[in-house]
């Protein structure tokens, strides 16, 4: 039931039952031909037609028995070859919310083979994901990172972001902690009395950076 | 589901932190020896008698003058090497540190610097209190870095700010795994039961 609220209102779950899903109709479709195919020729639907449906149709005809779900192309061959050679690097820009259909059609469908590449391809995209919250990365990193990500990945990390984003405006703003950040460069400037760039192999030599 | 929101900000962290503990050791008395305040009495206020009030209690006898801070001990110059020693003995968890550790110990650097004398010199203090932050900071980061999965993370140990840190990353990411796994599992069931081989998930 929880679940079912959170299919309801979730804007993710509602956009993503409009993606299309190729379908086969085990029954004839009288009067609705141009509706569901809008290249066929005649009124009715002849059975064993292929049509592309959009999610949400074609899970509630599948269920009763009137069609044949097939999971979409992205999740086929071709994508499981790209994701086992490295997930990373598979961009999912074009496919928004390709875990959220995924599973869709995966539990329609009892499709196992489907479920388990999907866990795999998050699990290593998700690695990628979580590092880059804690510090905040500049423009190229940035853009390296959420480039390939779509939009539900893009929601956990700006989540993610959030955190501690919420810190460093808060030290920005004045909060106490900020000492935290400055320790190390107010001490270096108060002993020597000139603030002089430091090189890079005297921050390696740093204690903290030597974690 | 929506996307996670922090509960707590920071800057309701630090004013949650003045409530904690400290002690002090006041130079005057006050009528009464109580202090009364709107939930609770605070005391006895005897001169030179080291008692235990809350932080922003103490702060604010300290702006006037009447009161001498003593450093907690979590704070001083050695445990916090002890800290940063354990901390980087181990890697899978994190020593623990009072919950506030963060923002009582900034809350003192900035406004009590006369409680930082002797062998625990302030500058001393402040460089190992960054470092010790900056080795658990890498280690929730490494850890992050290592979800594959739903599995049970430990964090105890970890302060408030930290928490705040990774709350969101973790429950999202974990979420997810969450949802994935269940259709996995919904849809290999019918398998166990044909072939009596479990699937396994890994």
């Amino acid at each position: 039931m929880a679940e079912l609220h959170e299919r309801y209102f979730d804007p993710i779950s509602l956009l993503s039952e409009d993606a299309m899903v190729p379908c086969e109709f085990h029954h004839a479709i009288r009067h609705l031909g141009r509706v569901l195919e809008p290249t066929s020729t005649s009124e009715d639907l002849r059975k064993d037609t292929r049509a592309e449906l959009p999610l949400w149709l074609a899970k509630s005809l599948t269920e009763r028995g009137i069609t044949r779900m097939d999971a979409p192309a992205v999740y086929g061959e071709w994508m499981q070859r790209q994701v086992d050679a490295g997930a990373n690097t598979v961009s999912l820009k074009q496919t928004p919310y390709f875990y959220t259909v995924g599973m869709q059609c995966a539990a329609t469908r009892g499709d196992s083979s489907v479920a388990g590449f999907l866990r795999k391809a998050f699990a290593e995209r998700s690695a990628k994901l979580l590092t880059g919250s804690l510090k905040a990365p500049d423009g190229a990193a940035l853009a390296a990172v959420t480039s390939k990500l779509n939009e539900e990945e893009k929601r956990l990390y700006e989540a993610g972001r959030q955190g501690a984003a919420a810190q460093e405006q808060w030290w920005a703003a004045g909060g106490h902690t900020a000492l935290l950040l400055n320790s190390n460069a107010a001490n270096k400037a108060g002993v020597c009395g000139v603030k002089r760039r430091r090189t890079t192999t005297e921050a390696a030599g740093d204690k903290e950076n030597l974690v | 589901m929506p996307p996670p929101q922090l509960p707590v900000r920071p800057e309701e962290l630090e004013f949650f932190a003045e409530e904690e503990l400290i002690q002090i050791v006041p130079n005057c008395s006050v009528p009464n020896k109580y202090i009364e305040g709107i939930l609770d009495r605070y005391g006895p206020f005897e001169p030179n008698r080291v008692v235990e009030v809350p932080t922003w209690l103490a702060l604010q006898l300290h702006k006037r003058n009447k009161a001498r801070i003593l450093l907690p001990a979590w704070l001083t110059s050695d445990s916090l090497d002890e800290a940063i020693e354990r901390e980087r003995g181990s890697p899978d968890s994190f020593s623990a540190q009072p919950y506030h550790y963060m923002e009582l110990a900034c809350l003192l650097l900035e406004h009590a610097k006369d409680a930082f004398t002797g062998s625990d010199d302030y500058f001393k203090v402040r460089n190992k209190l960054a470092q010790l932050v900056n080795v658990r900071r890498h280690k929730m980061e490494e850890g992050l870095r290592q979800i594959s999965g739903t599995a049970t993370v430990r964090v105890n140990g970890l302060g408030g700010y930290e928490l705040n840190l990774i709350r969101n990353n973790f429950q999202g990411a974990l979420d997810m795994f969450l949802k994935l796994e269940a259709v996995e599992a919904a849809v290999s069931a019918p398998l166990v039961s044909a072939t009596g081989t479990f699937s396994s998930m890994s």
